[in-house]
């Protein structure tokens, strides 16, 4: 059955949920579809529009979500390794801390992609993401699912086990820096489209959550980012098989492209070098596609961003503001295409 | 002796039910003003045409039952499928991702009202030990995504097993489910009473269940399963996990024994004609909304026949045979007699609770099994239940008809049927067919036996476990006041029973490796709420060669053996 997205539900975007469409007149069949650009006042406005962007109402002849992820919004740390669950259903942002309530946008969200009793996952425990959202959501008629641990690295290995289950075993394992996110974003958009486990670990010492899920697997280990973001000898006692890295976030980013399947042709692009980029970048994942990292200029593509978009002819999504990426840095995505 | 039935047990439980909260399903009302009435009572469909929701079951290595059930009106007694047309194309895929992007089988089946619009598709050529995702589309929608899971093959490191039984819709919510729906589990089995044919306040009374009267009509039973399927926490666990589904006497008729009903004076049993046309739309019914692979080829309405008992393998690790209890059984003895019960035709040597050709196929898979486990799962307590030791609820003090003699707790369960009883126990003995466990339904309550080669003689061998799984909803002990006398009274006298908890509700898991079975019974703490926590309350260990042992939760007999 069809997955992607109907090019007239993607104008009824422009009008309902102000997704900015921007196409050229002269489009022609030939060419890839035109982008889409997808942004909000904040990060729960902004994941709703996504949702919205990607997912039909439940039951409708669109594509429908299998369940939701919920994340707080003032902290990139938990949902960073929420990308393998993203394959099934968006990711939600609430406002964090154990005073953060559930806004009705999320609310009425959940409601209209979900079929009653469905799943909503909620990564982060009580103190970033409260037991009151929790009780409003059960309260709609769906089964929570909280996803944590004691720290930011054991709550990724509660997701990628919670992922296991929900996916089954994966033969590859995904390990990125827990300190910051451009890596992680990346990986998590390759762990959502292949249904790659991903978890974290301190840079500079091997976190024990990391190691202890390991060490009960025998998969194939694969580091995102370089040395500066996760040192050889943590690599080593990850047992890591290899790494994706470039010389740059945007490089690494770029570098993911190729472990996608061959049937993935579409590409995201956000800013990659704002501090709150992780915003995208976390949700990002829902698309299925290679998330790539701009910046830091607004209005022009950077080198890796241009090259990894050669030849990729299929939906391209660019996540935020103009003041993130400016109309001039994706008219160039879209040409470089072609 | 006195005649307690059955019947009479079930009827004093509801009398003791929590009750109170009863909705009355009316009749005429358009579909949104049923709907309103139902949502307090915990029902809310999916968006048409798919209300029901969808479901898997039947796992092989490299196959799986997909099953749905179109309609727009599904309380609708003339028509349960509403305004779907008569005949309809309905198209399905299966995908190795939830986003259903990579499509691995496809096709389109037809569905028509003939069959209730229930559509059923095996779809085959799958990878052993994965998981599946699936979709059904028409009309112009799409039902929600369903998740499934093949069989393992060799060399398979571990299974998950949940059973589950006994889910009366008016007597609780279903919250067993609820949290089965968070659980890691490979496979659920459904061991019967998917359903209750009762009228309305026959039996629980927390929440109605349409149709108002007692089912007996092919569309009446499409209608209250229907309703079952308004439950979203039970429609939720379908869309989790592939199901291996059984019935119990339920699904037809209380009690139900073949050809025998419980009674002749319900309009649907009347008759032997009323009452064969009353299996037929049951059969009928159970195969359009079970997940279930047979077809129900040589059902007829004047000859009813539905062969479900089946065999499933799950790589070198567990052998299943799953029982139909019911179909081929004779009637039961002793007046059909509860908690004292003690005729000569319990030990008539022609009585059968299998019928002879699933005896020979289940003896035959258990001597040719080569996993490391066989599993029967099936409806009855096969352990002997003694209850000589209920001197305070027994009406005569406990001595029974018979001085010496013993009395048993049920005729309805295998001790209805001592003769093939013991050629079960002595087949697995006399061919020393190892590591054999039994997973049971229908009684409402948590219970563990040994199984013995003499149920009579405590010093006889072993030959395997069993696990009596508690209801989802329906009432057990706690409509008696609780565990007490019966627990220790049935203790006294049933060395081989090690466990009993008879008024708790939840599931059951069987966690399965070469090495051993842990057995963990989860509990809710309310059924008459729509949301609930859940513990676990025992937890039991059988060790491969060994006996099992109980590791956590108390409660256990004293004295066992």
């Amino acid at each position: 059955m069809p997955s992607s997205l109907p090019a007239v539900r993607r104008l009824l975007l422009t009008l309902v949920v102000g997704v900015a469409l921007f196409t050229t007149a002269s489009a022609v069949l030939a060419q890839p579809p035109a982008p889409v650009r997808v942004e909000g006042d904040s990060p729960a406005e902004f994941s709703v529009a996504l949702s919205q962007a990607v997912f039909d109402d439940a039951g409708g002849a669109g594509t429908v979500a299998l369940h939701a992820v919920i994340g707080r919004d003032d902290d990139f740390a938990d949902s960073l390794a929420a990308g393998p669950l993203l394959n099934g259903g968006p990711l939600l942002y609430v406002p964090g801390g154990d005073g953060g309530t559930l806004p009705d946008a999320v609310a009425a969200e959940l409601q209209r992609i979900l079929p009653p009793a469905s799943i909503v996952h909620i990564v982060g425990g009580t103190a970033a993401v409260s037991q009151e959202v929790e009780d409003a959501i059960d309260a709609l008629g769906f089964i929570v699912v909280r996803l944590a641990g004691e720290e930011r690295t054991a709550t990724a290995v509660a997701i990628a086990e919670r992922a296991e289950q929900e996916m089954g075993p994966s033969g590859t394992v995904l390990v990125a820096a827990a300190g910051d996110w451009p890596d992680a974003v990346a990986g998590g958009s390759l762990a959502a489209s292949e249904l790659l486990p991903l978890v974290l670990t301190d840079g500079t010492t091997a976190s024990a959550a990391t190691l202890g899920y390991l060490a009960d697997r025998d998969v194939e280990v694969v580091v995102l980012g370089g040395t500066a973001a996760i040192s050889d000898e943590v690599a080593t006692a990850l047992g890591a098989d290899r790494r994706i890295e470039g010389a740059t976030r945007a490089h690494t980013a770029a570098a993911t492209v190729g472990a996608f399947g061959d049937d993935v042709t579409g590409t995201s692009i956000i800013q990659g070098y704002d501090d709150d980029g992780w915003v995208q970048g976390n949700a990002a994942a829902v698309l299925l596609q290679p998330l790539l990292l701009n910046g830091p200029a607004v209005d022009q593509l950077n080198p890796p961003v241009l090259g990894a978009l050669e030849g990729r002819d299929g939906e391209l999504f660019v996540l935020g503001g103009t003041d993130l990426v400016g109309q001039d840095a994706a008219q160039q995505a879209d040409d470089a295409r072609g | 002796m006195s005649r307690w039935t059955r019947r009479s047990f079930m009827q004093a439980a509801t009398a003791a039910g929590v009750g109170g909260l009863l909705l009355p399903y009316g009749v005429g009302l358009t579909r949104d003003q049923a709907q309103a009435q139902m949502l307090p009572l915990g029902v809310r469909f999916d968006p048409d045409p798919f209300p029901l929701g969808v479901a898997s079951g039947d796992p092989t290595a490299d196959s799986v039952i997909l099953q749905t059930r179109l309609s727009d009106d599904p309380f609708n007694l003339d028509t349960p499928w509403g305004s779907v047309p008569e005949d309809v194309d309905v198209e399905w895929a299966v995908a190795a991702d939830p986003r259903m992007r990579r499509v691995v089988d496809s096709g389109v089946v037809g569905s028509s009202s003939a069959n209730g619009h229930a559509v059923h598709v095996d779809v085959t050529g799958l990878e052993p030990g994965r998981h599946y995702w699936y979709q059904f589309r028409a009309l112009g929608a799409s039902s929600r995504i369903g998740r499934t899971r093949t069989a393992g093959i060799a060399p398979l490191q571990r299974l998950r097993v949940a059973y589950v039984s006994c889910q009366s819709f008016p007597h609780g919510y279903f919250t067993a489910y609820q949290n089965l729906c968070r659980e890691d589990i490979d496979v659920v089995m459904h061991l019967g009473d998917y359903m209750y044919e009762y009228a309305e306040g026959e039996y629980g009374d927390l929440r109605s269940s349409p149709p108002v009267a007692e089912v007996f009509s092919l569309n009446s039973y499409r209608v209250r399963y229907a309703a079952y399927r308004g439950d979203p926490w039970l429609r939720e666990a379908h869309a989790l996990f592939p199901f291996i589904t059984t019935w119990d006497d339920h699904e037809i008729d209380n009690n139900w024994a073949g050809e025998s009903p419980e009674n002749d004076t319900d309009e649907g049993n009347a008759t032997p004609e009323a009452y064969a046309l009353r299996r037929y739309n049951a059969f009928q019914a159970y195969r359009e909304n079970m997940p279930i692979r047979p077809a129900p080829e040589d059902n007829d309405p004047a000859a009813p026949a539905y062969q479900i008992y089946r065999q499933f393998i799950f790589g070198d690790l567990l052998d299943v045979s799953v029982l139909d209890t019911r179909q081929y059984r004779t009637d039961q003895p002793c007046d059909d007699g509860f908690v004292a019960v003690n005729c000569a035709d319990q030990a008539d040597p022609d009585a059968t609770i299998m019928g002879h050709t699933q005896r020979d196929w289940l003896f035959g898979n258990l001597s040719t099994s080569t996993t490391a486990w066989r599993m029967i799962a099936q409806q009855l307590i096969v352990s002997q239940v003694s209850s000589l030791g209920l001197e305070t609820v027994l009406p005569d003090g406990g001595a029974g008809p018979a001085q010496g003699a013993n009395l048993y707790f049920s005729a309805d369960q295998w001790d209805g049927y001592l003769v093939e009883r013991q050629a079960l126990m002595s087949h697995l003995a006399d061919n020393a067919i190892p590591d054999t466990f039994v997973i049971t339904g229908d009684i409402h309550s948590s219970w563990v036996f040994d199984l013995k080669e003499d149920f009579d003689d405590p010093s006889s061998a072993t030959v395997g476990t069993e696990f009596v799984g508690t209801s989802v909803t329906s009432p057990g002990f706690e409509a008696f006041g609780g565990n007490e006398p019966f627990r220790t009274g049935l203790y006294a006298t049933n060395p081989h029973m090690k466990y009993l908890e008879g008024t708790l509700k939840g599931y059951t898991i069987a966690d399965i490796t070469h090495d051993g079975v842990t057995m963990t019974y989860r509990v809710v703490d309310t059924i008459e709420e729509n949301r609930s926590g859940v513990a676990t309350q025992s937890e039991w260990l059988l060790p491969r060669g060994g006996v099992v042992e109980q590791v956590s939760g108390g409660d256990a007999n004293p004295t066992p053996l």
